[in-house]
């Protein structure tokens, strides 16, 4: 159902040519002018995702992930190819359309959580609300649910530095909640969590998918982590090598 | 989605911005407030006059016959009082000693003058009665200045206080510090409203018969080799109009035509002239002023300026987050804009009263300075209220900047930008 939320309300012309998957990467190149120097970020990458999937992306540093996130995530704009998110072609979108998609389809979390160190953690839920315009009671209801779901309920007044590393990131995640998100894209959420508190933040996202059909991609340096998704992607020098579940990647194939 | 608790990140340079923002505006208000004050009491002192129309030869080098064109004026139906008037810069001493100063020296026909003056220059002399002497024409000029002088002077009260002088006493007066000194006797002392005080040098005044200072300083008769005639010099002729006249601007004006036409090479003002005068050269008065607040003002928003880039550097990732998650651009705008509007509304806000109080410490001081007791500041509410928009409004300008920079940022430089 939360698939066909874009299809729905945009891009309908454009719906035919992205039919299929939630992201839909075709042949999608991304170059970066560096000097006199072009460096490749993506070459001509394939991916498709479908709605649900908890997937992770693996690779070397400069392979690529963090591209290949951005472009899903609407932040950057593919040199080359298309991509379609939610059954729409984004690749040329305008920041303003871009913006939009982000606010309500996509959900953001970054390896260092980026709360307002000036909004209690109530406020940083509702912040992407706000935005959206939603209307006081329902949003006053959700974020109390979202700080439910994270199981920060009595934590609501607290400010960031008044939380552990684990405790923000949950609110962090709440926040990347906040507009029913069709997809949720994270960042190395655990990269600066000890284990334990990152293994609960994994069990948090693996649940969402669970439970809520939503679609989380993970881009992690960790293997563990990588294992605790249902298909690793791995990228090197820009393109796909590796497109298998945890268990064959572990393998090594 | 504003938040407008950002400002309170870094409070101590919150509150450093916002007293910048203060003073600036306070010293812009004082600016202003003395300005407008100086133009006011100019204004006040021409709309005050009784003399409605001055005539002069507009160069500088006086008019000659000054006793004669007044007695021509006075048969005109328009004119109900003339007054002619010389000043010269006289040396003073006292008898029997070497040390001299110099006097600001006004020549009168007292019996002429009297109706002219506005009660507050009648008040100037309050402690002999009438300007202090005698009240006659002028005896020494009906004589062709052959005739007898009167000696008498009236002496303000920085001459009294300085040679310890009361009515009665002898002072000297010559032309040059050097001589020749002519004894006078000083038939009484006035307040000339300046008092000296402060940095600006003591200011002396003093006011005899016309006829004189016309004597001392040469200006009544010429010599042409053997022969002599009467120049009988002045600075300006005072003119007070019928009541009908004063009244219609008209009239006034038309009046003046005819004598322009009468006195082709004499300059002939009114009051409007010299209000219009006076204001064109108050506007450069305020102007100067206003820019010393200004440029102060520039700094204190410059500094609004400074700060919010400062601000939104430290931010640059967090810009990035909130882009990233969907903030649209117009909100990061308006939510640095806010921030910095906030500081400054605070910062006008908090300048009012020092301002006030500045106006009036600044009021002080140029009074102590120039040496005078009039009232030299106008702290006009509306004034005020129209400063405070007009800051807001440059600090609405000069915070677009930052606002514009912010929204502007790279969302993925932004977010990979080291903290």
């Amino acid at each position: 159902m939360k698939e066909g939320k874009v299809a729905k309300s945009k891009g309908k012309a454009k719906a035919k040519a992205c039919d299929g998957a939630l992201v839909d990467l075709s042949k999608v190149s991304k170059f970066y002018k560096m000097g006199d120097t072009t460096v490749t970020a993506l070459d001509k990458l394939d991916l498709m995702i479908k709605g649900g999937e908890l997937l992770s992306v693996m690779g070397p540093s400069g392979s690529g992930k963090s591209t290949l996130l951005n472009i899903i995530g609407c932040i950057d704009n593919p040199t080359d190819g298309k991509v379609c998110i939610g059954g729409r072609d984004v690749s040329r979108l305008k920041d303003a359309e871009l913006t939009k998609i982000r606010l309500t389809e996509i959900g953001f979390i970054f390896q260092q959580f980026y709360l307002i160190p000036t909004l209690t953690a109530y406020e940083n839920i509702e912040l992407p609300m706000r935005e959206a315009r939603v209307p006081n009671d329902e949003r006053r209801r959700r974020t109390m649910e979202l700080l439910a779901l994270v199981g920060l309920k009595e934590r609501d007044r607290h400010y960031p530095n008044q939380l552990s590393g684990g405790e923000q990131q949950r609110v962090a995640i709440a926040r990347a909640l906040a507009n029913n998100p069709i997809l949720i894209l994270a960042d190395e959420p655990t990269g600066e969590l000890d284990t334990k508190t990152a293994m609960k933040i994994i069990d948090l996202l693996k649940e969402l998918n669970a439970k809520n059909g939503i679609t989380v991609i993970i881009v992690t340096h960790d293997p563990r982590i990588a294992n605790e998704t249902n298909r690793v992607v791995t990228l090197q020098d820009g393109t796909v090598v590796g497109d298998a579940p945890p268990v064959a990647h572990k393998d090594g194939n | 989605m504003l938040n407008v608790k950002n400002i309170f990140r870094r409070s101590g340079r919150t509150t450093m911005t916002v007293i910048a923002v203060a003073a600036s505006m306070a010293l812009l208000i004082s600016m202003n407030a003395i300005s407008e004050g100086l133009l006011q009491n100019a204004r006040d002192n021409i709309e005050k006059s009784k003399v409605d129309i001055g005539i002069s030869t507009g160069e500088g080098h006086g008019i000659e016959g000054g006793h004669t064109l007044m007695d021509t004026l006075k048969k005109d139906p328009e004119v109900r009082y003339v007054g002619i008037y010389e000043t010269e810069y006289i040396s003073f001493k006292k008898p029997g000693t070497n040390k001299q100063s110099w006097a600001i020296t006004e020549g009168v026909v007292p019996k002429e003058v009297k109706p002219i003056l506005t009660s507050d220059e009648l008040a100037r002399f309050p402690k002999d009665g009438y300007l202090g002497f005698s009240e006659g024409g002028d005896p020494h000029f009906e004589n062709n200045f052959t005739g007898h002088w009167t000696y008498e002077v009236l002496v303000d009260d920085n001459i009294a206080s300085s040679l310890g002088l009361k009515k009665g006493d002898q002072m000297e007066i010559s032309r040059t510090s050097t001589g020749p000194y002519i004894t006078f006797n000083v038939s009484g002392t006035f307040d000339s409203q300046l008092t000296g005080a402060g940095a600006a040098a003591k200011l002396y005044f003093m006011t005899m018969h016309l006829s004189e200072l016309q004597s001392i300083t040469g200006n009544d008769i010429a010599r042409e080799g053997n022969a002599s005639r009467v120049v009988d010099r002045v600075d300006s002729v005072s003119l007070a109009l019928q009541p009908d006249i004063r009244s219609d601007v008209k009239k006034v004006e038309d009046y003046k035509h005819e004598l322009e036409l009468r006195f082709p090479f004499y300059t002939v003002v009114t009051k409007v002239d010299r209000l219009t005068r006076m204001e064109q050269q108050m506007t450069i008065v305020k102007g100067f002023f206003l820019a010393i607040g200004g440029v102060s003002l520039m700094i204190g928003l410059l500094f609004v300026t400074c700060i919010m880039f400062m601000s939104i550097l430290e931010r640059t990732n967090e810009i990035g987050m909130l882009r990233a998650i969907g903030i649209s651009k117009g909100t990061i705008f308006l939510q640095i804009l806010a921030e910095s509007m906030i500081i400054v509304i605070i910062g006008a806000a908090l300048g009012i009263v020092p301002g006030y109080f500045g106006s009036i410490w600044g009021s002080a001081y140029i009074k102590s300075t120039v040496g005078t007791t009039e009232n030299l500041v106008l702290f006009n509410i509306v004034s005020v209220g129209q400063l405070f928009v007009e800051v807001i409004l440059l600090g609405g300008i000069v915070s677009m900047l930052p606002a514009w920079r912010a929204m502007s940022m790279d969302i993925i430089k932004s977010l990979k930008r080291a903290k």
